[in-house]
């Protein structure tokens, strides 16, 4: 979509035209830094915060109250109306042809890859290749003791890739994922569960969107009861992961039911969310149970939850087996190391989670179309975006598990908030051609008011007389002691900015967002000005580049292990070398000394 | 990773460990003008600021501020030196203890203290080593890294190691806590309440500054024993110190009671750095002055790392002596029979025979002759050593060491200040992961997977 957009001429090629923007597991969209990533590729001109808003039927904010920059936003949606949402720009798309057809092979001439050819024999030549093979790469899907090949329940694998990825070189690893069983909603005896409604007003992922396009309905929230632990239990000898059955790696952060009672047999229940499919769907989706017990012991587990008791399963719980590509083999940029041209993005780089796949998918286009375009490759830092912190963590370390965003993995965190998703990436966006004029427009005038407000907080003085007590008094602020500004009166704790509306009518025209950022930024100026400085000291690291032909072996002083690790990975700068595990400060001291004997001391020893 | 320090400020003893007539503190990096301005205060009152590579006569504060000693200082600035930065050097006097507090007191101004072979590395990156040199460094680097592993490991063995290892441990504990609350707002999870976090903290807090309050205690290695001389007035204490140093510094008389304050002096005993303190004589005094002398006397006895018990050998032992060896633990006693050159006081009441009942080792030396000077500094040097360890069981940490800890202190007490004010997880975490940062440059690296193999660990997470 974005690389269409970007003005390359694009094929999309599926195994099921039906299935373009279908959410194979649970219908939600966002959630604690996968939100941040869906504003992030809002920012950048992306698709999915726009088709999220246009499909979701429940949307709330999460941590509220634990600070700024772990404020996220997760929404329920419709599937059918994401998909047509999807499809609708999809097919409206000027120079994005769309074909049902099965990918089988790389074509690669002069050691680049060069098109496909596919299992209707057609071949189609490109200048790029970008897979994005989801959980479909040689699929294998379990219920119980019980496997077939599959790509998702219902559709086939993609067969040929594994083996035509394999006899170039690429080393395959395999990972493992589950999903919930699908229940029939009117079986679902609603009276005694508890709900619970989105936040009023909702809010939205798109800085461009001000209403929810769908009537807004609530989850249910239920618990297992030791009943389903005992029946859960009684699986356990027919159980694919536990017999061995499965031999990819799962993600230690979505386990599947059983594993929760295996390994924390003290807690006596864990809870389910029921959430809608759609509105006007016949089925729900409990999140927090995804199983691969057999069917039998399925029915038997749902039928001991409360207000579940009657309940019918539409489609079972399943595990998937899947191969992936374990992506140090690919450069920042997402291009494959050993076959320039191609790319890949989403699960097959062993990542999990809509929003994960939809950050590569955009970082991959943008740094096709600098590619063919001759431009810089499109690769903001750490401290800028959540989906850089993902690219590099996935080039850099590879990952055994399927890897999840989490905002703990970001060192910088109180840098990248929902809230200046715009401020960090829509400028790059704009540079990059996929910000359109009414965003930017919109963008700039929030950029304005912005330093409008910060500016009147710093230039309004509070003298602590007897009138000025009373409206602080008012605002919940306590007097300074001296004459201060108003943007350190909004620096004590209790304070909100819109109580200080006494101090500065224009408050009262500025936007709702406008005014939360700029609380954030003056309230923990402090805080921010820290994390700031941390990027700055890292900087000189990340600005020292390292050659793509860096003989490794010629580094005087690296033990085996550094080379052997440089050498897989071929970090682009010392700073992302610093990151591979293993490598200490001593050899990337090893390396800058080799860097300046061979590329000759600088002129400008202020520089180093 | 830690970042290349390029803005921080290094500083390091330059010359050679022990005691010289001259030790010079190095410093390069931004922050030298600041440290000069803060700790350099000019003899000349025409001092109009720092020529370029001149040297400046002045006194040189300490980190609490007093002057601590009469140097030379110059600075240097950059980019036309050794490491392409500006540069400062404080020529002190050279004694261990007041080279080890002039690097402190540029510590407490933003300086570091350099690791091995920093200024050499600096310079290379400045471009100021020609290849040659630059292949010597990365031998250097090369050799650090085995080396830097054997050490981290015989520290993560030793006790230092071990001990800060836990408190990072329980850093990591309290952060996995902190993601939970954060990162899985919908899972059903307990987290750490505000006042066990501060509780904890507090603790780790408390851990942290008893090693700090050990390295004040670790004096031997950084800034020299404390020896005190003890003894009758007129049993020659002053004589004796003299000796020890070599030259007349205490007002000798044979007027009992001429030292009334207390007379400091570093002194090297066979190579070991002292600090020898001479106190008011042991008598009973009316004399309001003397007494506040007598009960100096009492503390710095308190205090000494080992008491020098001066004895007149041709008197009789007084009872404020034996009072004394009945008091002080053998172990930091040392008896020295003075003026051997006199005939020795015989019978019941002769001090050998005394001291010998009591078990108390006794040296004869005689501080007019010198005789027997050398083989007591002999004997001084093997005791202090002995009786090196700190007193509490704690290891000491070394001066970097201390910065990394008081570091992790700071942050800590920040997170509790942050608590207080009620700010939000998000901006605790920032405190917690400094501190922990901190404690890592003493142990190794701590990162973001650590935080989460402790939250995967305990916790039932996900859907």
């Amino acid at each position: 979509m974005a690389l269409a957009r970007l003005g390359c001429s694009t094929l999309l090629l599926t195994i099921s035209v039906d299935r373009i923007g279908h959410l194979s597991c649970n219908p939600a969209v966002g959630g604690l830094a996968k939100g941040h990533m869906v504003r992030e590729i809002d920012a950048l001109g992306g698709s999915m915060a726009r088709w999220t808003d246009a499909a979701g039927i429940q949307f709330r904010t999460l941590n509220m109250r634990k600070g700024p920059a772990v404020r996220s936003t997760r929404a329920q949606v419709d599937r059918d109306a994401y998909l047509k949402a999807v499809q609708a720009d999809v097919f409206a798309q000027d120079g994005l042809w769309v074909r049902q057809d099965m990918a089988e092979e790389i074509v690669v001439e002069d050691g680049r890859a060069a098109g496909v050819r596919t299992r209707l024999g057609e071949t189609h030549r490109t200048r790029a290749v970008l897979l994005t093979t989801g959980t479909f790469l040689s699929g294998l899907i379990h219920i119980g003791l019980d496997n077939f090949p599959g790509g998702r329940l219902g559709d086939p694998p993609s067969a040929g890739l594994s083996a035509c990825l394999r006899a170039l070189g690429f080393e395959l690893g395999r990972l493992k994922t589950g999903t919930t069983p699908r229940l029939l909603r009117d079986s679902i005896d609603y009276a005694q569960l508890e709900a619970q409604p989105g936040d009023d007003p909702a809010p939205l992922f798109s800085f461009g969107s001000s209403a929810p396009a769908l009537e807004q309905i609530p989850c249910h929230i239920t618990w297992t009861t030791e009943a389903t632990h005992a029946a859960i239990r009684s699986g356990f000898d027919r159980s694919p992961m536990f017999t061995g059955v499965i031999q990819g790696t799962g993600a230690r952060y979505c386990p599947s039911i059983e594993d929760k009672i295996a390994r924390f047999p003290e807690r006596g229940r864990h809870q389910i969310f029921l959430e809608p499919e759609g509105l006007r769907s016949p089925e729900v989706y409990p999140g927090g149970i995804p199983t691969s017990l057999p069917y039998d012991v399925q029915k038997r587990m749902i039928a001991t939850i409360p207000g579940l008791e009657k309940v019918q399963i539409v489609r079972p719980g399943y595990a998937i087996e899947y191969d992936f590509v374990p992506p140090e083999q690919l450069a920042p940029t997402l291009e494959a190391k050993r076959l320039p041209g191609l790319f890949c993005a989403g699960q097959i780089n062993g990542t999990s989670g809509y929003e994960e796949a939809a950050a590569q998918g955009l970082w991959a286009a943008l740094n096709i179309a600098a590619g063919l375009r001759g431009e810089p490759p499109f690769l903001p830092g750490r401290d800028e975006a959540y989906m850089a912190v993902l690219v590099d963590d996935l080039v850099t370390k590879g990952t055994r598990e399927p890897y999840r965003m989490f905002t703990s993995r970001a060192e910088h965190r109180l840098l990248l908030r929902e809230g200046n998703a715009d401020l960090r990436l829509t400028e790059l966006g704009r540079a990059r051609g996929l910000v359109g004029d009414a965003q930017w427009a919109a963008f700039t005038e929030k950029r304005d008011r912005l330093s409008e407000v910060r500016a009147a907080f710093e230039r309004i003085v509070i003298r602590p007389d007897a009138a000025t007590r009373e409206l602080l008094a008012a605002a919940g602020a306590v007097p300074p002691p001296a004459a201060a500004p108003l943007a350190a009166i909004l620096r004590q704790p209790e304070v909100r900015i819109e109580r200080l509306l006494a101090f500065w009518p224009g408050l009262a025209d500025i936007p709702a967002d406008v005014l939360e950022e700029a609380q954030t930024q003056m309230k923990y100026a402090g805080y921010l000005a820290r994390q700031a400085d941390l990027v700055e000291r890292a900087r000189g690291m990340e600005e020292e580049r390292l050659p793509a032909d860096l003989d490794y072996a010629a580094v005087h002083g690296l033990t085996r292990e550094a080379r052997e690790k440089l050498s897989a990975v071929r970090p682009l700068t010392l700073g992302q070398a610093g990151r591979i595990s293993g490598i200490t400060p001593a050899a990337l001291t090893c390396l800058l000394i080799h860097l300046r004997k061979t590329l000759g001391a600088r002129r400008n020893p202020s520089d180093s | 990773m830690r970042p290349i320090p390029r803005a921080e400020t290094i500083a390091a003893i330059a010359t050679a460990p022990g005691v010289g007539a001259i030790g010079v503190v190095r410093l390069s990096g931004p922050g030298c003008s600041a440290v000069l301005a803060a700790l350099f205060r000019p003899g000349h009152p025409g001092f109009a600021g720092f020529s370029p590579r001149r040297l400046h006569h002045g006194t040189l504060l300490d980190s609490r501020g007093e002057p601590l000693d009469d140097v030379l200082a110059a600075f240097f600035p950059g980019p036309r030196t050794f490491t392409g930065e500006d540069m400062a050097e404080l020529h002190c006097h050279g004694s261990p203890a007041v080279l080890a507090e002039a690097l402190a007191a540029c510590c407490a101004h933003g300086a570091v203290p350099a690791r091995p072979g920093e200024f050499s590395r600096r310079a290379f990156l400045a471009g100021r080593l020609d290849l040659t040199q630059a292949e010597a460094v990365a031998e250097l680097a090369a050799a650090a890294s085995p080396e830097a592993a054997r050490l981290a490991r015989e520290k993560l063995d030793g006790a230092l190691g071990r001990l800060v290892a836990g408190l990072r441990r329980r850093l990591v504990e309290l952060r996995a806590q902190l993601c939970v609350a954060v990162d899985f707002p919908e899972d059903e999870v307990e987290c750490l309440p505000c006042a066990a976090l501060d509780a904890a903290a507090a603790d780790v807090l408390a851990e942290i500054e008893a090693l700090c309050a050990a390295f004040a205690r670790g004096r031997l290695a950084r800034e020299g024993a404390l020896v005190v001389l003890a003894g009758a007035v007129n049993a020659g204490k002053s004589s004796l110190l003299n000796a020890l140093l070599g030259r007349e510094r205490a007002i000798v008389s044979d007027e009992p009671g001429t030292t009334r304050d207390y007379l400091e002096e570093t002194v090297s005993l066979d190579g070991l750095a002292a600090r020898i303190v001479d106190t008011a004589g042991l008598r009973e005094t009316g004399d309001r002055v003397e007494l506040m002398g007598v009960q100096r006397s009492r503390e710095l006895l308190a205090a000494a790392d080992l008491v020098l018990l001066v004895v007149d050998g041709s008197a009789p032992l007084g009872q404020a002596e034996a009072r004394l060896c009945a008091e002080l633990p053998a172990a930091r006693l040392l008896c020295c029979v003075n003026k051997a050159d006199l005939p020795p006081a015989s019978g019941e009441n002769g001090a050998r025979e005394i001291l010998r009942a009591r078990g108390v080792e006794g040296i004869p030396v005689s501080a007019r002759s010198g005789q027997g000077i050398d083989s007591l500094a002999r004997l001084c040097r093997a005791r202090l050593l002995a009786a090196a360890a700190p007193s509490d069981g704690r290891p000491a940490p070394n001066l970097r060491q201390t910065e990394c800890l008081r570091r992790a202190g700071g942050e800590l007490d920040g997170l509790r200040r942050a608590l207080a004010e009620g700010l939000p997880p998000d901006l605790l975490c920032c405190h917690l992961d400094a501190a922990a940062a901190a404690l890592a440059d003493v142990t190794g690296e701590i990162t973001p997977d650590e935080v989460l193999d402790r939250v995967f660990a305990s916790f039932c997470i996900g859907k």
